[in-house]
């Protein structure tokens, strides 16, 4: 089978966003930390992209990265790699350029609804504020704009709503005040961090519904970050699953979640209690993610794959992202064993 | 452990004299009982009082009504003083492993702790060799009884704080959410010493979560909560295969399934509309009936009660209980 460097590699023209070699090193007291490494992923237009990983997979980190929202200053975070959107290279981009594409063709949804707003100011006038900072609405329709957008996002009482301060919304209510504004300016992308996190199961389900229906009537591709294995499955249409920092394996919903060729992967839907299913015990991944001070030359899994078995090309040697199946990719020297 | 309709409310207070303006009332009329070497599993979302019914069971809150009766004593009126000899038979493990354990102290410090309040730590090397046998029995090294709990992942915190728990060798459990904070791939480790430890010391567990996966998981009985009420209660596995009450077809409904061939159609799934209201203002009769697609005009009227009117083994506090949840996609 041929080796590919990167997955998927459509035709520019079909590529919305396209990440290439990404690294993110933090420079910290203890030694620098590679948050990132080298990763590279496509995302075409109008689909759902899942990036699932467990905490310090890398996964949010990535993304702050690709819209240049790590303060090198603050963080000492080293950012390297290539990344084009529509085939703009973004890190070639001036700040008020990068601005420009920021909150409108590119926006974020984060996870806490609690800390994303200013306390002070009415949501409307927080939803406003994307629309008149763009230009993109005459500023005496803009309070018609909005309210237009709170009732396709379904906040009830769109009038009184608008006047209203964050701490008299629930957090469901302020998760979906953030998709308005999400959608403000017909984005070509919408990057969401964990939506639903927060928020209680019913909740959730209320608010995936909606985030699927916006973007699918805006055309809006979407890349979803999530820890539940289950929020993607039921929402994307490709999925990345990163470990430590990489990109582990990759490719449609229904045959990396079905049949993964990652011991990872498989570990990981192992490891998850089946509601159809009784079982007694679960079967575990040993030992913690890991700190990633000392990156590994060889795979980053390799210390708790039961694959590797001790095998000196796993702890030496970087898997690449090899084809495994039809549009699937799998970053593992031996996945043809499992 | 038997509790019987126990209510708990807090006061609102409101203006500078602290009037009380109203009251929340958290925990309405619960009712349940915990065997030896069995777990209960509280369900609900946030502001159901799952965690309030847990602190009321430990009684680290007091109690405004009803009766808990646990090992053949009531424990709902006792003293403070009194409640303390009790306490070494319940033990807490609590959500967050990263607040719950004091930074400053070892890993033998906080897991003596216990035993040295109760006066059970012991000279002559005793208390140490029990910490030792303790760590060991969570899966961790005697080794690790002078580190410090920043040293440690989430997983192995979790660990140590049943470790902690299990100091005073308790008949009861309370487990708050113990798994929530942890990754994925770490929550089956915990999950699984658990049924270990319950299967070895014959320890009865109420364990509170929101994740019906892993309660379902780690429960022989399930008792679902809504706005301070159980709506339905029964064996895990009738809760899961046999849902009668709207709310628990509702949840049940919501959790994403990780096999997206089983995911099924998606305008299959009952997505509820609104919010829980608020607790200092519950709605008049069934709790539900504000987001339920079968609510009637006797809903409003009437609080159902929790008795099992299809006859099929477990109570649901509905007054048109169904197997199958039918009309919800409408």
């Amino acid at each position: 089978m041929k080796e590919h460097a990167v997955s998927p590699s459509p035709t520019a023209e079909q590529t919305l966003l396209s990440v290439r070699d990404l690294a993110v090193d933090f420079e910290l007291e203890g030694g620098v930390l590679r948050a990132v490494d080298r990763i590279s992923y496509d995302v075409r237009p109008g689909e759902i992209v899942g990036i699932v990983g467990e905490s310090g997979s890398g996964k949010s980190v990535s993304v702050l990265a690709v819209l240049r929202l790590l303060n090198v200053y603050t963080t000492g975070a080293s950012v390297t790699g290539e990344v084009r959107f529509e085939g703009r290279d973004l890190f070639a981009l001036t700040a008020k350029q990068m601005r420009e594409i920021r909150g409108k063709d590119i926006t974020l949804i984060f996870q806490d609804p609690s800390s994303s707003w200013h306390p002070v100011l009415r949501i409307g006038r927080q939803v406003a504020e994307v629309s008149v900072a763009h230009d993109t609405m005459r500023p005496n329709r803009v309070r018609e704009h909005v309210e237009g957008l709170f009732e396709s996002v379904g906040i009830p009482n769109p009038r009184v709503r608008y006047e209203q301060y964050p701490h008299e919304y629930s957090g469901g209510m302020k998760q979906r005040a953030m998709i308005a504004m999400a959608i403000a300016n017909k984005p070509k992308l919408v990057i969401a961090d964990e939506p639903t996190t927060a928020l209680d199961v019913t909740i959730q389900s209320q608010v995936l519904e909606l985030l699927r229906n916006v973007t699918a009537d805006t055309g809006a591709a979407l890349i979803l970050i999530s820890h539940d294995i289950g929020v993607i499955a039921e929402m994307a249409d490709r999925v990345i699953v990163m470990y430590g920092g990489r990109v582990m394996e990759e490719g449609p919903v229904e045959q990396v979640l079905v049949s993964s060729r990652h011991p990872y992967t498989k570990g990981l839907l192992a490891s998850l209690p089946q509601i159809d299913k009784t079982m007694s015990r679960l079967p575990t991944i040993p030992g913690a993610p890991p700190q990633m001070f000392q990156a590994s030359a060889g795979c980053p899994f390799e210390p708790r794959c039961g694959l590797a078995n001790d095998r000196e090309r796993c702890r030496e040697e970087r898997p690449s992202l090899r084809q495994c199946g039809e549009d699937q990719f799998s970053a593992c020297h031996f996945f043809e064993e499992l | 452990m038997t509790v019987k309709d126990l209510t708990k409310t807090f006061p609102v207070r409101k203006g500078v004299l602290g009037r009380a303006a109203a009251v929340i009332q958290a925990v309405t009329d619960v009712s349940f009982s915990i065997f030896p070497g069995q777990t209960l599993g509280l369900v609900g979302e946030s502001g159901s009082g799952k965690s309030t019914t847990a602190l009321c069971v430990t009684r680290l809150l007091d109690v405004t009504a009803g009766s808990i009766v646990f090992d053949g004593q009531e424990l709902a009126d006792l003293s403070r003083r009194n409640m303390r000899p009790i306490r070494r038979n319940m033990q807490m493990v609590f959500q967050d492993p990263y607040s719950s354990l004091d930074p400053r102290m070892t890993v033998k410090e906080i897991i003596a702790e216990p035993l040295r309040v109760y006066g059970a730590y012991g000279g002559g090397g005793q208390g140490e060799r029990k910490v030792h046998e303790l760590l060991e029995k969570v899966g961790m090294n005697a080794s690790d009884a002078d580190r410090f709990p920043h040293e440690f992942s989430g997983g192995q915190r979790q660990r140590i704080s049943i470790a902690r728990a299990l100091a005073l060798e308790p008949r009861l459990l309370v487990l708050d959410e113990p798994v929530s904070a942890l990754d994925v791939s770490v929550q089956a480790q915990v999950t699984n010493l658990l049924r270990d430890l319950q299967d070895a010391m014959g320890l009865a567990y109420l364990f509170i979560g929101h994740d019906l996966a892993v309660v379902h998981h780690v429960s022989d009985w399930i008792a679902v909560m809504y706005l301070g009420r159980i709506v339905e209660y029964g064996s895990a596995d009738q809760i899961f295969s046999e849902p009668t009450h709207p709310y628990t077809q509702a949840l049940l409904s919501a959790i994403p399934n990780a096999d997206p061939t089983k995911a099924g159609d998606l305008d299959e799934k009952i997505i509820l509309t609104g919010e829980v209201p608020d607790p200092a203002d519950p709605p008049s009769g069934c709790r539900f009936r504000t987001r339920c697609w079968k609510a009637e005009p006797i809903c409003a009227e009437v609080s159902p009660e929790l008795v099992d009117n299809l006859g099929i083994g477990h109570p649901s506090a509905c007054h048109f209980p169904e197997l199958r949840a039918s009309g919800a996609h409408q």
